[in-house]
């Protein structure tokens, strides 16, 4: 009797209270099915959730050939995916699952005859289709992207590794968005101590919201006050395959395409998967090139403000005649011209990203013209530093890690301030200081600038110059993933 | 540790308050750069004057694509004064811009002021806070007021005109030696040898001071100088001088390795030959108590340049070998007889003596005695193309 009283509740409150828990949304929808005039089944979602043509198709549709009460349990053709709970749980818990399943893209049926819920996975994931990156484009290799579908996300990498070890550990983060997190990786390659270290700084977060993999980034990087990246972020699963191939582990974030990887060395930021897909000499002559471009982005500004305002007698007599000229009439200090072009052509960069697609190009080139040009007729700055700029600037894209190219941005002012203070000795301090910083800076556990210390000779074949495949090892790990996994 | 951290950094920024920084810091703009230095002075009113040659930077292209114009490429500022000390700041009386001496090409030196003492002039050199004394040295023969006048075709700033052109002589000729700049100066008076540092001249009496007018003028032998000859210098004072036959004779006793064409009379013809020193070594051994000087000279000839007459055989080879290596001897000697007679010890005999016996009493009256042999071994390497130059029917 009490059990009949029950759902007789059920069936005249269980809409209004999910109404109610939801706060009355407008893509909220119950369809009921009555059976000679009683309603029987009553069929809750979120429109905005779901696949509607599954659930016409596949579950109501049912319902019309057949009994619910004849049938079997109702069929979702492409979910797969139901759970049945009892009208006689207990009622908080019975709502409290039907909320989170609604919210999650399930349709909730309330089987009044049998006294059941069924939650249907009917869920229809909005997402683009897979595109190449922008941020990481290239020429030869593959020009797929990961999209901001995990599930799409973990077929694009075991595409790559057919593998039964790889390992997709779950875990959900965030107190309110409960965001679903994937630790990727090898088990057979990876070193345990590795994934125990990432696996525990995973758990340890504490968080309200988890909307991009930064977020997670912020929270498991080994140190907060450091220009450079502990760990890098990729859109492209052929890079992800790639370093779970050596050994690596990988943390997707579900709702975003950039994926985590860890841990990462001062080098690796220097080498692309693009080397790998080009001969070995010219992979080399490339790495040379982004080499060179670090150096002279992070150095070449504070090197003019220290030749011009400190060491005059460094600089060719030719130059330095022509750069005098130059300067004739500039009112400002060299560093103060440096800083004045450097702020502008990052106010301008920003500015670019912001800006409409159909306009952003055609106006930051012109703005970068006209702004160079015009402040060097209108005797503001010397030619010089527009070149200097402009050099800083393309190489700074040269890197093929966005987050690094950000740290040599950040290095290159704190160095154009030293210059400017105290010349060149200011530029050796702080060469000295950052090498210092480097040397003690680990990423999970691993040297940052490995394999220069600790060396590790084998290593060195895939840093400065890339051999060729046939004389690199074949089953090779990097040096200081074999060093981990000895060491357990 | 993030305190001790902070204090550490605290610590190290304010050490760097005790550094010089920003105030030393100088704008290109705000420098005079000094392309050559001239340096006379007179022995009668024992005044003294320097000449600095400042480039002006505007002239040529400017910063903002225009031309400088008729600018001058350089601007000579002429200060006088009794000491180097007193113009070193009465300079600041005509110049508006800071004395910036790192990228002075050459110095000069008047022939009366040579004469005097170069003591004062090496010292005023080395102490500008940044100079460098790593740059040639000429002698003026002539009025450097002059020199220091005259604006040079080809290249804007003539100091780089001077340094070109003694870049080039020592290495196509041997009319100038390596050892010419400043700190060879002072290294080697120091050790009082006697040195030759190259002279130059001026070959107008009224220079134009108008580069418009100059760049107007074909005649590049009109306004210019030129290096001619070398100035023989014996403890800081210059006490004469060699003209070009016998710099080529210095410098090859010397060592120096320049190619250096040269006519000769062989048989009755003349012959243009190029000469370039492959070894040169020099022995001493004792004749009862006369030390014996043997010099033995290792050449390379070339007759390439030669239009007059070419060795076509074996025979004409060797006897022009032969008989290069005996005027090449007998000339050498003739040379060193010169410089003996007056008195200066231009090949290092002196210091030769002194490193084969330390212990000598006299070094310097068993140089003075010492007798010298000059052998000459000559190679004939290369003939040329032409083995018959064209005559027509003459």
């Amino acid at each position: 009797m009490a059990r009949k009283k029950q759902n007789q509740s059920i069936k005249n409150d269980f809409f209004g209270d999910i109404q109610s828990a939801l706060g009355l949304p407008p893509d909220l929808v119950c369809r009921s099915l009555f059976v000679q005039g009683e309603q029987t089944v009553q069929c809750v979602y979120l429109e905005s959730m779901v696949n509607k043509k599954t659930i016409d198709e596949y579950i109501l549709k049912s319902f019309t050939e057949n009994t619910f009460s004849e049938g079997e349990a109702p069929r979702s053709a492409e979910s797969g995916f139901l759970r049945e709970f009892s009208f006689s749980d207990p009622y908080e818990q019975l709502r409290e699952h039907a909320v989170k399943a609604l919210l999650a893209g399930h349709c909730a049926l309330t089987d009044f005859a049998r006294e059941r819920v069924c939650l249907i996975n009917v869920t229809e994931s909005k997402q683009r289709s897979i595109e190449e990156p922008k941020s990481e484009s290239t020429i030869r290799g593959p020009h797929e992207g990961f999209t901001e579908s995990i599930l799409t996300n973990v077929g694009l990498v075991r595409k790559r590794i057919p593998n039964p070890f790889l390992r997709f550990d779950k875990m959900n983060i965030g107190n309110q968005t409960g965001t679903t997190l994937l630790m990727v990786y090898m088990e057979n390659l990876a070193p345990e101590s590795l994934v125990r270290e990432v696996r525990g700084r995973l758990s340890a977060i504490r968080t309200d919201s988890v909307l991009e993999s930064a977020y997670v980034e912020e929270f498991i990087q080994d140190r907060i006050w450091s220009p450079f990246p502990t760990l890098t972020n990729t859109e492209r699963p052929d890079m992800v395959a790639a370093q779970l191939l050596d050994g690596k582990v990988a943390v997707m974030v579900d709702g975003t395409p950039s994926v985590l990887l860890a841990p990462m060395t001062f080098f690796e930021f220097f080498s692309s998967p693009e080397d790998y897909y080009q001969r070995a000499d010219i992979a080399t002559f490339i790495r040379w090139i982004r080499l060179i471009s670090f150096f002279t982005a992070v150095f070449v500004p504070s090197l003019y403000v220290a030749a011009t305002t400190f060491h005059q007698e460094l600089i060719p007599t030719q130059l330095l005649i022509s750069l005098s000229a130059q300067r004739e009439g500039v009112p400002f200090p060299a560093i103060f011209e440096v800083l004045l072009m450097e702020v502008v052509f990052e106010i301008i960069r920003e500015a670019g990203l912001r800006m409409p697609r159909a306009v952003g190009q055609a106006l930051s080139i012109v703005g970068a013209i006209v702004l160079g040009q015009a402040a060097v007729e209108a005797g503001l700055i010397s030619v010089a530093i527009v070149i200097v700029v402009a050099i800083t600037g393309i190489t700074n894209f040269v890197v093929p890690v966005y987050s690094f190219g950000m740290s040599q941005r950040l290095l290159r002012f704190s160095f154009v301030l030293l210059a400017g203070f105290m010349g060149l000795f200011g530029i050796l301090c702080g060469a000295l200081f950052l090498v210092v910083h480097l040397v003690s800076l680990k990423s999970f556990g691993v040297p940052y600038i490995t394999p220069a210390s600790p060396s590790i000779g084998t290593d060195w074949k895939d840093v400065l110059v890339r051999l060729p495949r046939p004389w690199l090892d074949p089953n090779g790990l990097p040096g200081y993933i074999r060093n981990m996994k000895r060491k357990r | 540790m993030t305190n001790r951290y902070a204090a550490g950094l605290f610590i190290l920024m304010m050490f760097t308050a005790l550094l010089t920084a920003c105030w030393d810091r100088t704008e290109m703009n705000e420098l005079a750069l000094v392309s050559m230095v001239g340096v006379d002075s007179d022995p009668e009113s024992n005044k003294i004057t320097v000449y600095y040659q400042i480039i002006n930077p505007l002239s040529g292209t400017s910063a903002k694509g225009t031309s400088g114009g008729e600018q001058a490429p350089v601007y000579t500022y002429e200060i006088s004064g009794s000491s180097f000390g007193e113009i070193k700041s009465t300079i600041y009386k005509m110049l508006p811009r800071k004395l910036f001496m790192a990228h002075c090409k050459v110095l000069l030196v008047s022939q009366r002021a040579a004469k005097q003492d170069m003591r004062d002039i090496v010292n005023f050199i080395e102490m500008q806070p940044n100079g460098r004394s790593s740059v040639p040295m000429l002698i003026v023969d002539g009025s450097i007021s002059q020199v220091m006048r005259t604006l040079t075709p080809l290249e804007r700033v003539p100091s780089d005109t001077i340094d070109s052109r003694l870049d080039l002589l020592i290495r196509n000729s041997l009319l100038v030696g390596k050892q010419i700049k400043v700190s060879d100066v002072i290294e080697r008076m120091e050790k009082s040898d006697t040195i030759v540092l190259p002279l130059i001249t001026g070959m107008t009496e009224a220079p134009s001071s108008n580069s418009g007018e100059r760049s107007a003028d074909i005649d590049a032998n009109q306004n210019n100088f030129i290096i001619r000859g070398g100035a023989v210098f014996r403890d800081y004072r210059m006490a004469g001088k060699l003209n070009d036959t016998q710099l080529v004779w210095y410098h090859l006793l010397n060592g120096d390795r320049g190619r250096h064409v040269r006519q000769f009379q062989v048989e009755g013809k003349q012959v243009s030959v190029e000469l370039r020193l492959v070894r040169i070594k020099r022995e001493v051994f004792w004749k009862s108590d006369q030390p014996v000087v043997r010099i033995r000279m290792d050449l390379e000839l070339s007759t390439a340049y030669t239009i007059e007459s070419v060795p076509k055989s074996r025979n004409e080879v060797e006897r022009l070998e032969n008989r290069l290596n005996q005027i090449i001897a007998d000339e050498s000697l003739a040379f060193y007889q010169m410089i003996r007679e007056r008195g200066w010890d231009l090949l290092s005999i002196n210091d030769l003596l002194r490193k084969q016996t330390p212990n000598h009493p006299d070094i310097d009256q068993a140089a003075k005695n010492a007798q010298i042999e000059i052998r000459a071994n000559t190679r004939l390497l290369r003939t040329g193309s032409m083995s018959q130059p064209y005559g027509g029917t003459r």
